[in-house]
């Protein structure tokens, strides 16, 4: 016995008045009728084909089991019976009949209207799993169902149909290591869990450096750098995480710009530019600024300063024996005295002057001017005034020296340079180059600092008030020009060995630029990197390395400082893991409660912890114990199937509201609700149909919608796999293969078109419009700019429009070589208008081997379709393929013969012609299929009789897909569920 | 744990109401152990069923006479080198198969005989290698291996599940079994293992989610999740009987291990070569004894496969590549016949494999049955009154080969009869299966 709406047709007796003239008829004139022309095959003795009319007793006898009788309304209809070789039913019989059928058929259907139906328990299809697994992780490039077989299709014809969706050991063995798989993307946070595309801890960790840099840059500028060599090895060094200054100068004189940049460091600049305090550098900026210089000019003069001011020194020092303490280190150009050296030529420089700029009453004392020559004894030079004379002989590599210091008179400050040209222009305070000086020996790599030396020092008194007046205003410069934010690079690689792996340097954008949500969003990225790149464990062996391979040729003593650090920094570390395990197992509970697309019980969160706590006794680490947990969660029923808690009782009960938003995210999404939806069935709003289809409305706009364009659209026009078909002959249709994807995104452009627009569904027989790429533009003979896909308007004029004149359609309907009329018609007639064709018959004539050289295509067929046992039904389908005959077998244009008459007698020529008949005249016939298809992959399962008023709705709407969908999901076959007792009873 | 439970259902359904009890009467199916008749020191009968869509040339599959004087067909001349060893059946038929719609019809009962759903219902029946699978199959690794070398087609046709037309076997009458297309995952099937302990308790806590939601959830549905569950359980049973196999005393299978490495990864481009890496894997699987029983789909009814490699008569100096295998079944001409006997083909390079394996005094073609068929005789006329069917091999003697068995002219020529003779090979005698109540006493 098949699955019967028995119980809802029993219901239908209720209509107690057309019934009683339905029994009045039946026993009168339907009854012998039936026994004269059916009942003798079709008798409970002889059962021909399996089916026995003669236990059809009464009206009730009948409306228990319509689904037979829509089958006898079919076989009638198609001419099929009675049989062509026995006496056929006069017209009025014909009429009598089907008419009584179906009023009784009409009966049935409103009473059991709907019928939430028997739908089998669907699994997830692989392409549901596949996206639903992609927005649970957020990883896009996941395929997990990749080397899954292929599924089926039930119900009307989608792969959604729980029938057709079946479970094995070797399938299960599959989603086993699937989940697995899927698993090992699970990256383990300080705060949870999050997923990766990528599977190890290196690609994680460079994901999460990533992370830091974006951020970084969202505020600086990354520097030039400078490659140096240390030791033959290449290591970067120099500046990243630049300040970039010209935009901020420039917005102080534009209020446009600024709305652009960081406001906080902008008016922090501003302030200072129109400050009055007295600063002796910054003065230069805001005299520049004030004779409204340049951007350009002015952070010259910035970067100069931030030069002299500001250096860096290598990580890979920090923290040794005498190391400097950060990366970017003040510098700061105040002295008593500085010895000045210049290189000279070995000829050419006959002076050097010795300049001297005051700040306050202050001189300098030059003395003890000499030539230094490499092997030779120093030469005194007489300084004359403010200039050396230079003797000629002085040979190569020389140097002039001198030493400078502050008259013991001086109150304020003055800065001293060496120069070999005359200085012209006015004189003013210089920025000083720093120089790092090379050890008096040869050092080893662990060595520590050097001294700097400066060509231009600012003399002042050691314990000066100049003095703390000079350091505070170059504190002050240097507060607002770091010479770097941040340290972008992050992995330090600027010296033979570095012991930290990351190096965080970020007080400067701290201080300047970020506020609170944006510091504690960089410090929690800091966390993450940490966390997931284990650096503060990996540092204890990189340094125990480090120990051995500095004993053999430099002191390991310069490494002391770090040892106690790095131990206490991994002891911390090892503490901090342990304290996020609870939050990871926490995590995947979260994560179970999201696949499974409800909130979890109590005792499915005990049995999760569980499960956790039995695999970290078999002996798995916390991290492959939650990814195993993650892996339990994904293999689970409660994830690949969605079940739905059924009611006691037969009659039909609404779904709960998660179960609601499961249905109605993978209707419109083949996946599981967003976080919207979610909030919606929390809420325990979802049920309320108002809401239910406003979420509909939403969904309908979002990019999700695409798996609607190509799980429902492509697959009820059967181009679902056109993309990897493999059916052309290469030799005839070379192109083919490289334009089946674009033939296919035709067709899903079209339908995300037709569903984010709120389309009339006539325009997929009747739109003007197309979505075409360069290559599918060529293929179709069209003139567009540009190689990216675009909308086409006017396709109607180049011959096509609509689903008739997709190439993916066309192609599919057609040989491996060649075009059939067959194969298209029977699409058409069959996908398209949902007409039924009988059966082809067994034992059909042979078509000829070959089609003879002089005849087209078109001409094959009509001779095969001119046999007798074969033209009633070619009749009825070839036409509509002869209409198309104006496209080859890839759908390309071309001139063939597409004059002919369709089987209700309409003469048509070509695919226009061909249109305008499906739409005036079959207009509500394609939409009565449309809606079918619709509601069918909706419901997963097929349409029957008691969703007949539904669909008729939907054919009397206002045909806009939006008010399909509408009246699908506030219908009750789409929120309610048949009662546990009224189902199947086999 | 009641371990017998599910089994016991899944072979209910499996068998279908209406025969579920003449075969609880003839199966030894609740015990650990299934029967054995036959001295343990003996190697095991294998079966190893293919098939072919679309049927075959409508002229040339027949075969005349007997032993060394057996004449051929022109479509089964490939297989002249093993006549001796082959039996050719004719006029056998499936009653159901006759019903309903051309192809799918045809194909989704091939080897049960089974009614068919249609409307968007899936419903067949078990078919006899699954049959055997859950019984016989039961001692090794792998109860069964089940392979294709086609995709299936995920559509509706004429109001029958495209499903029909690409799967022969089926787990139970709604469970087509899942197809392996990929030679590396079939040979993982066979020889990975998955002996985790941890995998064991996610297998075990599953288990235990899917028997709370079955009380939750409608009657239907739980017949639905009946095949997660049953699938749970087996790969549970896998997982504990890794590294076990031969159950029979004395007799040692010829490999320990596979001695070919596991296939690169993907589908491999020519259509020859896939099906003989899937029939190098499913000789791998008997040799090593991983599995017992084996089904090979070459490729669909309704197949789309193209044959560019294969030089066209009718078009000469191009391959066959300008209609696909179902279309060109309809022309019946030189091509078709061709391509009919490259199929042959592969048959041979199977059948000459197994000859080639000595166990003990017999080959294991010897050992083995390898029955092919195809849901029609001849693709142009699409006609299944008799059905295209040989068994090559000789099932550890108990079959002889060399010879040509007509039923056209018999009353009772059910397909399933002969489906009957071969189960009993391998030691099951059910009383009826699909429409047949007897054996082919001559096989």
């Amino acid at each position: 016995m098949k699955y019967v709406s028995s119980i809802w047709a029993v219901a239908s007796c209720l209509a107690l008045h057309s019934a009683a003239r339905g029994a009045d008829d039946f026993q009168t004139s339907i009854l012998p009728l039936l026994k004269e022309r059916c009942n003798s095959c079709h008798s409970t003795k002889k059962q021909k084909g399996d089916l026995d009319l003669e236990r059809f007793a009464s009206v009730a006898d009948i409306k228990r089991e319509p689904m037979i009788w829509e089958g006898v309304l079919d076989q009638i209809h198609m001419g099929e019976m009675p049989p062509k070789k026995e006496p056929q039913l006069a017209a009025e019989q014909k009429t009598l009949l089907t008419k009584w059928v179906q009023d009784r058929l009409e009966e049935v259907a409103l009473a059991s209207a709907g019928d939430p139906g028997p739908v089998v328990l669907r699994r997830l299809s692989n392409m549901e799993y596949t996206y639903t697994l992609r927005d649970l992780t957020g990883v896009e490039s996941l395929d997990p169902a990749k080397e899954f077989p292929v599924d089926g299709a039930a119900g009307e014809g989608f792969t959604n149909a729980g029938a057709a969706l079946v479970m094995s050991p070797a399938l299960l063995s599959k989603y086993l290591d699937a989940a697995k798989d899927i698993a090992s993307h699970a990256v383990l946070t300080p705060q949870g869990l999050s997923f990766s595309s990528r599977i190890s801890q290196r690609d994680w960790t460079d994901e999460a450096l990533a992370k830091i840099r974006a951020f970084y840059a969202q505020f600086s500028n990354s520097g030039s750098g400078s490659k140096v060599q240390a030791q033959g090895i290449n290591l970067d060094t120099g500046d990243s995480g630049v300040l970039p200054l010209e935009p901020y100068l420039a917005a102080t004189r534009d209020d446009q710009m600024a709305t652009k940049l960081n406001a906080k460091y902008f008016g922090r600049l501003r302030a200072a530019l129109e400050g009055k305090e007295p600063n002796a550098i910054l003065d230069l900026v805001r005299q520049q600024w004030r004779a409204g210089a340049t951007a350009a000019q002015m952070a010259e003069t910035i970067v100069q300063w931030q030069k002299a001011l500001w250096r860096f020194s290598s990580i890979g020092h920090i923290g040794k024996l005498n190391g400097p303490k950060s990366w970017q280190v003040p510098v700061l150009p105040l002295t008593a005295s500085e010895t000045l050296r210049i290189k000279l030529p070995a000829s050419g420089v006959t002076k050097v002057f010795l300049v001297s700029f005051a700040i306050g009453q202050a001189s300098a004392i030059w003395e003890n001017a000499r030539i230094v020559t490499p092997g030779q004894k120093d030469r005194p030079v007489i300084i004359n005034s403010e200039e050396a004379v230079i003797p000629a002989d002085i040979g190569k590599e020389a140097e002039f020296v001198i030493t400078a210091r502050l008259h013991p008179d001086s109150q304020g400050a003055v800065q001293v340079r060496v120069l070999t040209a005359k200085p012209t222009g006015p004189a003013a305070l210089v920025a000083s180059k720093v120089t790092i000086n090379k050890p008096g020996k040869k050092g080893t790599w662990s060595d520590g600092e050097k001294p700097l030396s400066f060509d231009a020092p600012i003399l002042v008194g050691d314990n000066s008030d100049m003095r703390k007046q000079l350091t505070a205003q170059i504190a002050e410069f240097r507060a607002l020009f770091p010479a770097a934010l941040c340290y972008t690079k992050i992995v330090p690689a600027d010296e033979v060995v570095t012991l930290t792996l990351f190096y965080r340097e970020d007080e400067q954008l701290k201080r300047l630029m970020l506020n609170k949500d944006q510091i504690a969003e960089i410090d929690r990225l800091w966390d993450d990197l940490r966390f997931i790149s284990e650096a503060p464990l990996k540092e204890v062996d990189v340094f125990e390395q480090l120990w051995q391979f500095a004993t053999q040729d430099a002191d390991p003593k310069a490494f002391e400082p770090l040892r106690a650090p790095i131990y206490r920094d991994a002891e911390l570390f090892k503490q901090q893991q342990i304290a996020a395990e609870p939050r990871h197992v926490q995590a995947a509970l979260a994560f179970a409660a999201r696949a499974w697309r409800r909130p979890l019980s109590e005792t499915e969160q005990t049995e999760l912890h569980s499960l956790y706590q039995k695999l970290r006794k078999q002996d798995l680490s916390h991290a492959a114990a939650v990814r195993m947990l993650v892996a339990r969660v994904l293999v689970a029923p409660e994830f690949l199937y969605r079940g739905e808690k059924v009611s006691p009782g037969v009659k039909p009960s609404p779904v709960n509201d998660h179960e609601l938003a499961t249905r109605l995210s993978y209707f419109l999404w083949s996946s599981s609700p967003d976080a919207g939806l979610h909030q919606f069935a929390i809420a325990g709003k979802l049920h309320d149909p108002t809401v239910l289809a406003a979420q509909a409305r939403r969904m309908l706009k979002d990019d999700k919608i695409r798996r609607l364009a190509t799980e429902f659209g492509c697959q009820w026009l059967h181009v679902r796999d056109v993309e990897t078909l493999d059916e052309k002959s290469e030799r005839h249709f070379p192109t083919f293969i490289s334009l089946r994807g674009d033939m296919q995104e035709e067709v899903v452009r079209f339908f995300i078109d037709l569903f984010q627009n709120d389309r009339s569904v006539l325009s997929l027989l009747n739109a003007d419009h197309t979505f075409v790429n360069a290559s599918l533009a060529k293929h179709y003979a069209l003139d567009v700019q540009g190689d990216g896909w675009q909308r086409f308007e006017g396709i109607q004029s180049k011959g096509r429009g609509g689903i008739l004149g997709f190439a993916a359609t066309l192609a599919k309907q057609s040989g491996a070589s060649r075009t059939s009329a067959i194969l298209r018609g029977t699409w058409l007639s069959e996908v398209i208008l949902g007409d039924k064709l009988p059966i082809p018959p067994k034992g059909v004539p042979i078509l000829p081997e070959e089609a003879p050289a002089n005849l087209s295509e078109r001409q094959l067929i009509e001779r095969h379709s001119r046999d007798e046992n074969c033209s009633g039904c070619h009749r009825r389908i070839d036409p509509f393929g002869f209409a198309l005959e104006g496209f080859d077998a890839i759908g390309r244009p071309r001139k063939a013969d597409t004059k002919t008459v369709l089987p209700d007698g309409t003469s048509v020529d070509g695919l226009s012609d061909l249109r305008d008949y499906l739409v005036n005249k079959r207009g509500d016939d394609f939409l009565r299929q449309f809606c079918r298809k619709l509601l069918g992959y909706s419901l997963g399962r097929s349409v029957q009789l008691s969703d007949r008023p539904l669909i008729e709705s939907m054919v009397r709407s206002d045909h806009r897909i939006g008010t399909l969908i509408d009246l699908i999901v506030r219908s009750p076959q789409f929120r309610e569920m048949r009662g546990k007792d009224a189902i199947a009873q086999h | 744990m009641n371990t017998h439970r599910y089994s016991r259902r899944a072979f209910l359904r499996g068998t279908g109401v209406s025969m579920a009890l003449p075969w609880l009467e003839s199966f030894n199916v609740w015990g650990d152990e299934p029967k054995r008749d036959k001295p343990a020191s003996e190697a095991p009968v294998r079966l190893c069923v293919t098939f072919s869509g679309n049927g075959f040339h409508s002229k040339e599959w027949w075969a005349k006479g007997e032993g060394k004087g057996m004449e051929l067909g022109k479509v089964l001349q490939p297989l002249h080198e093993f006549r001796e060893k082959m039996l050719f059946v004719r006029g056998l038929y499936h009653e159901e198969a006759r019903k309903g719609n051309i192809h799918s019809s045809q194909t989704g009962n091939m080897l049960s005989g089974a009614p068919i759903a249609s409307g968007g219902e899936i419903r067949s029946g078990t078919s006899f290698d699954q049959v055997l699978a859950q019984t016989y199959g039961r001692s090794t690794k792998v109860p069964s291996l089940v392979l294709a070398c086609e995709k299936s087609n995920p559509s509706v046709h004429k109001n029958y599940s495209m499903l029909y037309s690409s799967h022969i076997s089926w787990s139970s009458p709604t469970t087509p079994t899942p197809l392996e297309l990929y030679p590396a995952l079939a040979f993982d099937r066979l020889f990975k293992d998955e002996a985790s302990p941890a995998d064991k308790s996610v297998l075990d806590a599953v288990l235990a989610d899917a028997q709370d939601l079955r009380r939750e959830i409608s009657r239907n549905d739980q017949r639905k999740l009946d095949e997660y569950l049953d699938s749970v359980r087996d790969v549970e049973k896998r997982i504990e009987n890794a590294g076990k196999r031969g159950e029979l005393q004395g007799w040692r299978p010829t490999l320990d291990k596979p001695n070919i490495k596991r296939p690169a990864d993907g589908i491999p481009q020519d259509i020859g070569e896939h099906m003989r890496f899937m029939m190098d894997l499913l000789v791998l699987g008997f040799q090593t004894d991983t599995t017992r029983i084996t089904t090979l789909k070459l490729n669909n009814d309704h197949s789309a496969l193209r044959f560019p490699n294969l030089p066209s008569i009718q078009q000469a100096g191009h391959g066959i590549d300008y209609m696909i295998h179902h279309l060109l079944s309809h022309s019946d001409g030189e091509d078709w016949l061709k391509v009919n006997q490259f199929f042959i083909e592969q048959l041979a390079y199977l059948a000459r494999k197994l000859d080639s394996i000595q166990e003990g005094p017999r080959t294991l073609l010897d050992n083995t049955m390898i029955m092919h068929c195809s849901s029609m005789m001849a693709g142009a006329k699409h006609n299944n009154d008799q059905l295209p069917v040989i068994v090559i091999g000789g099932a550890g003697g108990r079959l002889k080969g060399g010879r040509t068995l007509d039923y056209t002219e018999k009353t009772e020529r059910q397909m399933c009869r002969l489906f009957m003779s071969m189960m009993d090979k391998m030691g099951q005698q059910p009383k009826i299966f699909g429409d047949a109540k007897m054996m082919l006493e001559e096989v």
